[in-house]
């Protein structure tokens, strides 16, 4: 299999996954960028045996959240930088939203929803997005995620607890 | 909000990946593998480096061994009866 072809086969996952978490086009690029560099890097290494999708799943996943606490951070550090007060200071950790998949929809719930789940805690984010937007079965989340599928089904409880709370 | 209503997440359209990417990403990587120090090479350079150096520590040792045998030579005493200035 050459790099292209695993591009090419994968590239939408990577790109349209990349873009629930960070929801915001020009950074799913950047996080798809470094999720191609690092599986290109790894591809010797990568134990053929295993199954690729997962793995790139995983990559994908991964890298995202690191990118958000990188983001978050940073703009943290900006705001405490600027002593702003405590309730522009929580609207400014949120993305700054270029989501093309809701613009396009120009659904105002959906986008609140979105704006939502970013604020939840990083595991009950992944199972969300994993079951409930990526359509995964929860066997299968379990599988990337590395929990139980008793595990999963318990974060996605909290999530929508931790939802109804937020909203 | 209706947390039934989280089955309007199926609702986001899928995104195509803009053509540009790849070549972006074909870049990055080229550059990433030239800027790679090759482990086995380093590791070559620095096990010469290391033998160079124990060969070093052998072969002064062995000179130390001769000069201090050399030198109990020369610290012998020769006991003879002739007075100085004789």
């Amino acid at each position: 299999m050459t790099y292209k072809n695993i591009y090419n086969q994968y590239k939408n996952l990577v790109f349209n996954l990349a873009l629930q978490y960070c929801q915001n086009r020009q950074d799913a690029e950047e996080i798809t960028q470094d999720v191609f560099v690092k599986i290109f890097d790894k591809w010797q290494t990568f134990r053929k045996d295993a199954d690729l999708k997962t793995w790139i799943y995983r990559i994908t996943i991964n890298q995202s959240l690191d990118f958000l606490k990188y983001k978050q951070r940073k703009k943290r550090s900006f705001i405490i930088s600027l002593l702003s007060s405590d309730s522009s200071y929580k609207e400014n950790l949120l993305p700054d939203f270029d989501h093309p998949g809701i613009l396009m929809e120009q659904d105002e719930s959906l986008k609140i929803l979105m704006q939502k789940i970013y604020r939840l805690p990083k595991n009950q984010k992944t199972v969300i997005i994993l079951l409930k937007i990526e359509g995964l079965t929860q066997r299968e989340v379990a599988e990337i995620m590395k929990l139980s599928e008793g595990a999963v089904e318990s974060l996605f409880q909290r999530a929508k607890t931790s939802l109804k709370k937020i909203l | 909000m209706e947390l039934d209503n989280l089955d309007i997440l199926k609702n986001i359209k899928r995104i195509e990946v803009p053509d540009a990417l790849y070549h972006t990403i074909e870049c990055r990587f080229e550059k990433n593998r030239e800027n790679n120090i090759p482990i086995l090479k380093v590791g070559i350079a620095a096990s010469f480096v290391i033998g160079l150096m124990l060969a070093q520590f052998y072969f002064l040792g062995f000179s130390s061994e001769i000069n201090q045998f050399n030198n109990e030579i020369e610290l012998v005493e020769v006991n003879n009866n002739s007075l100085y200035y004789e």
